[in-house]
């Protein structure tokens, strides 16, 4: 039994290695900027002694009588609309010169911290407070006074408020045009290499040609080649492409009237056709295997019956391959969805059309000091994957599994 | 009678030039053609802008409208297209073969069979060719090439000559390429074998695997920003208060349980080569999910006869691991080892979001980087020289990419296929 | 809606962006827009270095030219727009316009051709229309490739930096007074001390372009114990860096950072601390230090953006000069510039709203936001403190640009920076100084 309580606790500490840093990124995009700045994450769930500053009452405010009633928690989230400061107070910061005992010609500074129910003297007048942030200010008669300002100690319940999010989200138009460009890249890229790689998979399982296994070889390790090493000739080209179709545009239209006729050398289609390229690997390995797992004798008796391959293909194998179809998709989609590398060099950069990893990258930069929106941001970049992700467990996981386990 | 050879030959060519000619002209024109249907949806867009109440500009709804759309019949062209290459490809064949040769339907049989094959699996091939090997060896080219196209090895001078551009982080890169390719490996297998193993035998388990698996959905730039708030300090500290309390400023979780002071806002991952550590456990971190699933369904099958034996012969728990299960999954192990190999020498994302700048934590992937956008060599030479440092990343990974062919043909010899 | 329209109305003035009700407010300037003409879906790109309050104000102020034209501006925004603009020009991937913060960056891609010019039509109005207008003239005029000089640069806002910003019932409460000299501002920070406070938050981090505020700090105080035209030397080259004026002037900014009882943070946080986190210190409870030194930009960094100086917790004073200096009042400042990288009709257009009056209250109103404009009506100044920095403007009886952004790239955005920071970080003045200097040499 000892043994099962060991393995609970190295099991529940490792969990917690990987878990602490998802409670961090929450935790930190729903506090406020000042917060972050202040004080770590895993203060902010439970109460702390934070120190404020509020000012007795608003220059506006003519006082009538010689003695001013409020509340020091309604003073500080005056103009507070995301996070309210709750709690108990502990105590406000007294600072007076007085004479210095040692020198009498010069003063030092006091600083005390008066606790609650202890009067302390502000402005000549009396000054009194509670724990709920009630005070009471008694001040001599005919007295115009200002407003004082106060730091004030406060045991505070933690608070937390989506600010971030609608800063990121409405406020400004990155996050939510890197959303966009992120599915526009993303999903044609999944969908397209598969009506490509799937008839060259079944043709790698089940149709004879010269040469077949040392090309499917061939086209699997591909899949280790590094892909930076293709990314300077696939610019040119790209490039080339670009003048060629802008020269085409001129001839075709009328579009240097309005000096219309740029066409990006680096663009979503450039992404598409470049993710289709280097997906057929992947793609082709795993539904090769798949299918070369189905009956042979489906095969066999559809030619007996005279079914050619286009039509053993369409109308047989593609239905039943669908969860080969679905774990290829799920990790295309993955993969190109947090991709940075390819979109870096070969997608689009301008800002509205920025996929979400390359905004990240540059807010890790830009929002360095702003970590509630850098989390904020993370967060939502990480939505989508993780829901499809979770939802479509099944499949990865059999995908990450073909090929890498031996047997059953 | 003309050779059954010819006829395939001339067929076959004959089909590639009808595909070479129609299906770009059809693209072209499909995309023409189903233009108006992105200013059909930027209307959309502004319609819908108005009688929702976005608080968007009228330009922006209109341009993400349009790209929108313009996605959309991309997918749908390209799905045509692909139709349509399958579609003509397939009755030219059979249609060519009928023609040329009437008298033998065997003969005619034979010509369809030869070349459907190259048919289905020619797209894949020309994409791969295209885009992989032919940029490969260009990219070979042009990293023995002057900007003007003289032959020279002098892109390659880093390797030997201690003046030339990229000497020193060279050696940075290769250093830390070995660290994290002893230790990464080495973390994500243990961090992958423990879990996979305590998690079976626990009832939580389940729940367990998910939350070391899910960092596998996240993008490595996502995760450097989590990490980053565990890794990073600082923080604004207040002056210490009179007979009070000093609060504790410090705004990050490890720096504020090794006692840092807030003042000091280094990230723990900028420190001088420690820092490499920090950047490589980001990396397991994220990885070991995989080598966990991976893992946990070697275990799975290892017999469970030979499991029973050992525990009827009184094997505890250790032995039972480490000398029944894990020589059975020995070649797992293998294969995830070098799966972690080609990963950890790729990387990029992570070195280069949190210290993109710092010659102390490059890599070679992100050395290419630095090559092309940081060092000023100005001008079209920076090619050249990330193209060397390209083919160097491409040397590093030929061990595996020879090992995985090796397998791949083990396994075909054995299924006989 | 109305909530975050409520959220946004308690931040503070120009800190959030929303299409309809606050872009009128913006355009609804004194002086009143001209034809600019009509480009309506044309997209004009922009790229500079302002990020957040300044971006939003940025993009705020344009969109006036965006509902007088019919024109869109994409504006995108980056703390290495020094290495990512000269990457896009060289390879041909230019925005329309390059929004420099230093003249020196601009002279560098003026003379490798890629900057158009502006005209002379553009320069002389500027001469006839700036307050020491051929002083701006000047500073955007460069040699291109072949060596002719022609106007490139268009100085549009401007910021004031000798300003040393502190909250007005931190020094009531705690009995100091705001000093005049420096001699008395050094008493006061030790006074500080001695009294348990903390005078100084410092931070120089920034990215790529860490140390610029130490170099602003120690141009401040080379123009506070050397001569005007010591500083045009020095600026030049002809006053070599490791000088005894320059190491003099070096080593007054080490008596503020380099002492461990001075700095928020000790001596060693100068350098990791970034500068839009080190003003916030002003306004912890308790707080961090008394008083920071920075240029007039620093208040959208304020944890409320700036609506501290409204409610009278944030003030600055003129950092003031040696009394034993006998150097008059002089003044550091400096500007973005604003130049065509890439031609078309709108963008010409857009240079024309430059020049309007309108442009320049449109900023005004929004918050910090200074111009040489002598058409712009001063009663757009946002704030009173606004108009108290106007009026240090006119009473400099020196007025010198931030010599970083006057040095050529490789100094100014180079090894002045890193040098500044490797002596922050402790490292001597004489061997800064001969760091520096060998930079120069390098480059002649």
């Amino acid at each position: 039994m000892i043994n099962r309580t060991l393995s609970n606790v190295v099991l529940a500490l490792i969990v917690v290695i990987w878990v602490v840093p998802f409670i961090a990124l929450v935790a930190t995009s729903l506090r406020s900027e000042m917060a972050t700045k202040t004080s770590g994450f895993w203060t902010s769930f439970t109460p702390t002694i934070l120190g404020h500053r509020f000012s007795t009452h608003d220059k506006t405010e003519v006082l009538k009588s010689n003695e001013l009633r409020g509340n020091i928690f309604k003073r500080i989230n005056k103009d507070q609309d995301w996070f309210p400061v709750s709690g108990n107070i502990e105590s406000i910061m007294f600072k007076g010169r007085v004479p210095d005992p040692n020198n009498p010609d010069k003063t030092i500074l006091m600083k005390k911290l008066v606790p609650v129910g202890e009067t302390m003297e502000v402005r000549g007048g009396d000054f009194i407070f509670e724990t709920n942030g009630d005070f009471v200010w008694t001040f001599p008669d005919g007295s115009k006074l200002k407003p004082k300002k106060l730091d004030v100690f406060v045991n505070q319940d933690p608070v937390f408020a989506p600010e971030a999010y609608v800063e990121v989200l409405i406020d400004n138009e990155n996050v939510p045009n890197a959303l966009i460009s992120s599915f526009i890249v993303t999903i044609p890229a999944t969908i397209i290499p598969i009506t490509i790689a799937a008839f060259a998979a079944y043709a790698f399982a089940w149709m004879r040609f010269p040469g077949r296994d040392w090309i499917f070889i061939g086209v699997v390790t591909l899949m280790i080649v590094p892909t930076q090493l293709a990314f300077l000739p696939i610019l040119q080209g790209f490039n080339g492409i670009a003048s060629w179709m802008m020269a085409l545009q001129e001839l075709l239209t009328d579009c240097e009237a309005t000096d219309s006729c740029a066409v990006p050398s680096k663009s979503f289609a450039g992404l598409w056709i470049t993710h289709t390229a280097f997906g057929q690997p992947l793609a082709i390995y795993l539904l090769r295997n798949y299918i070369v797992g189905l009956p042979k004798e489906l095969l066999e008796s559809a030619r007996i019956d005279g079914a050619s391959h286009m039509q053993i293909f369409l109308k047989i194998i593609l239905p039943l391959s669908v969860p080969a179809l679905a774990s290829f998709a799920i990790f295309q989609f993955l993969w190109i969805w947090n991709d940075l590398l390819v979109a870096l060099y070969i997608g689009p950069s301008s800002s509205g059309e920025r996929v979400f990893p390359i905004l990240l990258e540059q807010q890790l930069g830009t929002f360095g000091d702003q970590l509630h929106l850098l989390n904020a941001s993370a967060v939502i970049s990480m939505v989508v994957p993780v829901i499809v992700f979770l939802a479509m467990q099944r499949y990865f996981i059999r995908g990450l599994l073909a090929g890498s386990v031996k047997g059953g | 009678m003309r050779s059954i050879m010819n006829i395939i030959a001339s067929n076959g060519l004959a089909i590639i030039l009808t595909v070479i000619c129609v299906l770009p002209i059809t693209a072209i024109f499909a995309y023409s053609l189903s233009a108006p249907l992105d200013d059909l949806f930027s209307n959309l867009g502004l319609w819908l802008r108005e009688t929702q109440g976005w608080s968007l500009a009228p330009i922006e709804a209109e341009l993400r409208f349009a790209k929108i759309s313009f996605a959309l019949r991309s997918v749908v062209i390209a799905v045509g297209i692909s139709s349509l290459y399958f579609w003509i490809t397939n009755w030219l064949n059979s249609g060519l073969a009928r023609v040329r040769e009437k008298k033998s339907i065997g003969r005619q049989s034979a010509i369809i069979e030869a070349i459907q094959p190259w048919i289905f699996v020619g797209p894949a091939l020309v994409l791969l060719t295209l885009f992989l090997v032919v940029p490969a060896f260009m990219t070979l080219g042009i990293s023995f090439q002057e900007a003007n196209g003289t032959l020279t090895t002098n892109n390659y001078s880093f390797l030997w000559d201690p003046k030339a551009l990229g000497y020193v982080q060279f050696r940075f890169a290769m250093r830390n390429s070995l660290m994290w390719l002893i230790l990464v490996p080495t973390f994500c297998i243990i961090f992958g074998l423990a879990v996979a193993v305590l998690a079976d035998s626990l009832r939580w388990g389940v729940v367990a695997k998910t939350f070391i698996f899910v960092p596998m959905a996240i993008s490595f730039v996502g995760a450097a920003v989590i990490w980053r708030n565990i890794f990073a300090g600082g923080g604004i500290e207040a002056q210490q208060v009179i007979n009070g309390f000093t609060p504790s400023y410090q705004t990050g979780l490890l720096k504020s349980i090794l006692g840092h002071s807030p003042s000091y806002n280094e990230p723990l991952y900028n420190l001088k080569f420690w820092g490499n550590f920090f950047l490589m456990w980001i990396m397991v971190w994220i990885k070991t999910g995989f080598a966990m699933v991976i893992f946990s369904a070697a275990l799975r099958g290892v017999p469970k006869e030979t499991v029973e034996a050992a525990i009827i012969d009184g094997a505890n728990p250790w032995q039972l691991f480490f000398k029944i299960k894990l020589p059975q999954i020995y070649s797992t192990v293998v294969v995830v080892w070098t799966y972690m190999v080609t990963e950890v020498l790729k990387v990029f994302d992570i070195p280069y979001a949190l210290s993109a700048n710092d010659d102390d934590k490059l890599l070679l992937a992100t050395m290419m980087e630095a090559a092309k956008n940081t060092w000023s060599i100005g001008g079209d030479a920076v090619d050249n020289l990330f193209a060397a440092i390209a083919i160097m990343l491409m040397i590093t990974v030929i061990p595996h990419m020879i090992f995985n062919a090796w397998r791949l043909r083990k396994e075909q010899k054995e299924l006989g296929n | 809606m109305t909530n975050t329209r409520k959220v946004i109305g308690a931040a503070g003035f120009a800190s959030i962006l929303l299409a309809g009700s606050a872009f009128a407010g913006v355009c609804d300037t004194p002086s009143k827009l001209g034809d600019l003409g009509s480009f309506p879906g044309e997209i004009i790109t922009m790229q500079g270095s302002m990020l957040g309050t300044d971006q939003e104000m940025l993009e705020a102020t344009v969109s006036c030219f965006e509902q007088a034209t019919g024109a869109t501006i994409q504006y995108s925004g980056s703390r290495d727009f020094a290495a990512l603009v000269v990457a896009d020009l060289r390879s041909n991937n230019a925005p329309n316009i390059a929004i420099f913060p230093q003249p020196g960056l601009a002279a560098d891609m003026a003379k490798e051709g890629h900057l158009v010019p502006l005209g002379n039509d553009m320069a002389d109005w500027m001469t006839d229309n700036y307050g020491a207008g051929s002083s701006w003239v000047d500073l955007g005029t460069y040699a291109d490739a072949n060596g002719k000089e022609d106007f490139y640069g268009f100085a549009y806002k401007m910021d004031l930096k000798s300003l040393v910003w502190y909250s007005p019932e931190q020094f009531e409460d705690n009995g100091y007074e705001v000093p005049a000299t420096m001699e008395e501002l050094i008493e006061l920070s030790d006074q500080m001390v001695s009294d348990g406070n903390t005078p100084w938050c410092i931070g120089i981090e920034s990215g790529n372009a860490t140390g610029w505020t130490a170099t602003d700090w120690m141009e401040d105080i080379m123009l506070r114990t050397a001569s005007p035209a010591k500083y045009d030397q020095w600026v030049s080259n002809e006053l070599p860096f490791n000088s005894p004026e320059v190491i003099n002037a070096m080593n007054v900014f080490g008596q503020f950072s380099k002492n461990d009882d001075y700095v928020a943070g000790g001596a060693s946080s100068v350098a990791t601390t970034s500068f839009g986190d080190a003003p916030k210190g002003l306004f912890t409870s308790p707080p961090s230090c008394m008083m920071h030194r920075q240029a007039s930009f620093i208040t959208g960094f304020f944890p409320n953006k700036g609506k501290e100086v409204e409610d009278g917790e944030a003030d600055a004073f003129y950092f003031p000069p040696f009394a034993s200096g006998n150097l008059g009042n002089p003044v550091l400042g400096a500007g973005t510039l604003y130049t065509m990288t890439k031609d078309s009709p709108a963008t010409r257009a857009f240079f024309n709203f430059l020049k309007e009056a309108a442009a320049h209250e449109a900023w005004m109103q929004q918050g910090v936001f200074l111009t040489a404009h002598k058409g712009a009506n001063l009663d757009a100044y946002a704030t009173p403190l606004l108009r108290k920095q106007g009026q240090i403007l006119s009473n400099a009886t020196t007025f010198r640009f931030d010599a970083s952004d006057l040095m050529p790239g490789a100094i100014g955005a180079g090894a002045f920076w890193s040098e500044m920071t490797a002596f922050a970080n402790g490292q001597d003045s004489q061997t800064t100084a001969n760091n520096i200097q060998a930079a120069w040499d390098a480059i002649k």
